[in-house]
């Protein structure tokens, strides 16, 4: 599904993303972890096409195509879902447009015909009753005046509608109490499938109680530390990430 | 010295315009016109060193604008559907190079409303015309000029507590005939205590060559009237357009006016508004969309002159190219007008390096009891909103079409009624790129 090669990637002069190599099957689910800093959310803003962004060497490729060259809006209707850490406020977009704009660009790419607004209101308020999401906010402009765990609950019923090959949660957590977070790890997790990838990028392992990791990968400095699988994740939560410069002082010396 | 010699050519071609439309008339309206005319004469052109006039130059007027256009002997074939108001049964006056066209209006009629053009007002009861329009003495630069060529434009009255049903529409088309020359509409309003009207000033061109409409609307509010007001500024790409709004309001009446200014080389409006009886409230909203070297001066001023009234005003503006906008708001509260609520604010959208805005708010407060705020902004397109957009499958111009487009949406979404605001929003998506696309998502 997706594979990374030795990427490298800065913003200006500064290198965030200093070879970086991943495999991600299909049905697999991935969780990037790592302090602030060590460019999780580079690589996840990268995947997903935002600009800005220098590519000094290596490539992606997604199913097995060269993924970089992509503008983002292809990305999207190709299956690349990216669940932002801050979701914008666009005032003036009422939600349910963009949400059919959205699924529509999708359908379209793929050959199938573009739903109609009856068709679509269906299917929205059957996956908003999953999220256990209030009606009203279809109606409401995208994201503004949502509260943090209304903001993501709308990530991830955009997710749930748009039914990606790949989806990428970039810090999903952050800023959601225990309540909201099962909501939404339970909308994953009713996404997980045999032909779906997930990529969550996390900085707390609490997350990954709930979203049961496949692999685990720390970054650090730009570089993947350390693989393994979830038990990784619960090594981290024990020890912090002290360790991950320790190690690469150490590797250095 | 070139400057010099244009304004000079400018002032003895109006002067030889002048003469020969003083040589008929009414002996009243004669020494209006030639008393007018001499302010203009004593004020002249307005140029940069006048505050008021200070980011927006007028040689251009100045060079491609001789004489005063005449009225055409025929209507011209002008196909005037997509200017027209479908579904809102407006009273239709329609203006070709400032003269009324009778065959192409359907003014219809009202009960307890006057809706004629101002040549026939003046026909029929001078009297009542003189006491409006005879007065000159505060009039300066392009008004001095408006009333120096006073000869048509609407009258428009509304007796007391009389609800118009339908809104008036004032179409004024500038069309080939009035190349290199100037269009002086006049436009007045009298409403009646408790009246309800709309009104829509519509200005476009037709023509692709320089011209000059230059247009003064004189509105007066009794006790509680309530007037919606929307300018359209659709002058053709070579036009000028110099309008002046004049407001005076009673007490309890309530003003909402929306401009929406798109197009002409050169566009300045004027926005005066006295709150002049207790009670009295206005609403200024405006937007304003250049491109290429388009110049849009907004100049609004609102007097608050006596104690409890209320005023807002939010003016938006989208600058692309090398275009330039400007905009000035002044809002005064007076010693006396103790308990003003006043707010305004200002934001520009700029989509190129190369636009620019002047943008000045200004409070003069003298009363102390008063609750005042006001602000402007100036930014570009969200980056992080285009992505969100684009990673939801949205093109990239449709994401920047819409984000521009839903910066002005929500002063538009004000409009009333429905097919005026399907009008503006039409209007503005027209503008866009890809905003046939864009409508799909608003």
């Amino acid at each position: 599904m997706l594979e990374i090669k030795n990427l490298r990637v800065a913003v200006g002069d500064k290198e965030i993303l200093k070879g970086i190599d991943l495999t991600v099957n299909a049905g697999e689910v991935h969780a990037i972890m790592g302090p602030n800093g060590s460019g999780k959310s580079t690589l996840a803003h990268v995947l997903a096409g935002r600009e800005g962004y220098e590519i000094l060497e290596g490539e992606v490729l997604y199913a097995g195509e060269p993924l970089l060259e992509l503008p983002a809006e292809i990305r999207a209707r190709a299956g690349i879902f990216l669940a932002f850490q801050y979701p914008v406020e666009i005032p003036g977009v009422t939600n349910i447009l963009l949400l059919k704009a959205a699924v529509n660009a999708v359908r379209k790419h793929r050959g199938e015909a573009e739903m109609d607004a009856m068709d679509f209101l269906a299917f929205v308020k059957e996956r908003m009753a999953a999220l256990k999401m209030n009606e009203d906010f279809l109606y409401r402009a995208v994201n503004q005046g949502f509260s943090g765990g209304e903001k993501k609950r709308n990530e991830i019923l955009q997710m749930a509608l748009l039914q990606p090959r790949l989806a990428i949660l970039d810090e999903t957590d952050s800023g959601l109490d225990i309540d909201a977070l099962k909501v939404v790890a339970e909308g994953v997790n009713q996404l997980r499938s045999p032909e779906r990838a997930f990529v969550v990028v996390t900085h707390y392992q609490r997350l990954l109680n709930y979203i049961v990791p496949d692999r685990v990968h720390v970054l650090a400095q730009g570089r993947v530390a350390r693989s393994g699988g979830r038990e990784l994740a619960l090594e981290l939560e024990e020890s912090g990430y002290s360790w991950v410069g320790e190690q690469q002082a150490g590797g250095a010396a | 010295m070139v400057e010099l010699e244009t304004k000079n050519q400018f002032l003895s071609a109006q002067t030889q315009a002048h003469e020969a439309l003083c040589a008929g008339g009414e002996d009243w309206l004669r020494e209006t016109r030639r008393a007018a005319f001499a302010r203009f004469l004593s004020s002249g052109l307005p140029s940069r060193r006048d505050e008021d006039w200070k980011y927006t130059g007028v040689e251009l007027i100045a060079e491609h604008i001789g004489g005063v256009a005449g009225p055409q002997a025929f209507a011209p074939a002008l196909d005037l559907a997509p200017y027209q108001l479908a579904g809102a049964r407006p009273h239709l006056l329609v203006f070709i190079d400032g003269h009324y066209a009778a065959t192409l209006s359907e003014p219809g009629s009202a009960p307890g409303a006057r809706l004629d053009s101002l040549s026939n007002a003046i026909a029929k009861t001078p009297e009542r015309l003189r006491e409006q329009l005879g007065d000159t003495d505060s009039l300066r630069w392009f008004e001095a000029l408006n009333a120096a060529f006073l000869n048509d434009g609407a009258c428009i009255e509304i007796e007391a507590d009389t609800e118009l049903a339908y809104p008036v529409h004032l179409l004024f088309v500038a069309t080939t005939a009035s190349a290199a020359k100037a269009a002086h509409p006049r436009v007045l309003v009298r409403m009646g205590a408790n009246s309800r009207a709309r009104l829509i000033e519509h200005y476009v061109g037709t023509a692709d060559h320089p011209y000059l409409v230059n247009t003064v609307t004189d509105i007066h509010l009794d006790r509680g009237a309530a007037l919606e007001h929307c300018t359209i500024q659709q002058q053709g790409a070579k036009g000028y357009h110099v309008g002046s709004l004049r407001v005076h309001q009673a007490e309890d009446s309530t003003l909402s006016a929306h401009s929406l200014s798109l197009g002409a080389r050169l566009a300045r409006h004027d926005v005066y508004a006295a709150l002049a009886g207790q009670g009295s409230s206005c609403t200024l909203n405006g937007v304003y969309i250049t491109d290429g070297r388009q110049h849009i001066d907004n100049h609004t001023s609102i007097d608050h002159v006596v104690p409890r009234c209320t005023s807002r005003e939010h003016y938006k503006g989208i600058l692309a190219g090398r275009s330039r906008g400007v905009f000035n708001g002044r809002v005064q509260v007076r010693e006396q007008a103790q308990h003003t609520d006043a707010q305004q604010s200002n934001n520009n959208l700029l989509l190129s390096r190369e636009a620019e805005i002047d943008t000045k708010p200004q409070l003069e407060i003298y009363a102390d009891d008063v609750k005042c705020a006001h602000g402007a902004t100036v930014g570009e397109l969200d980056l992080d909103a285009v992505f969100y957009l684009r990673s939801r499958g949205i093109e990239d111009m449709v994401a920047r079409s819409l984000l521009t487009y839903s910066f002005v949406g929500e002063l538009l979404r004000k409009v009333e009624p429905e097919a005026l605001r399907r009008r503006l929003e039409e209007l503005v998506l027209a503008r866009l790129p890809d905003g046939g696309r864009v409508r799909e998502l608003i």
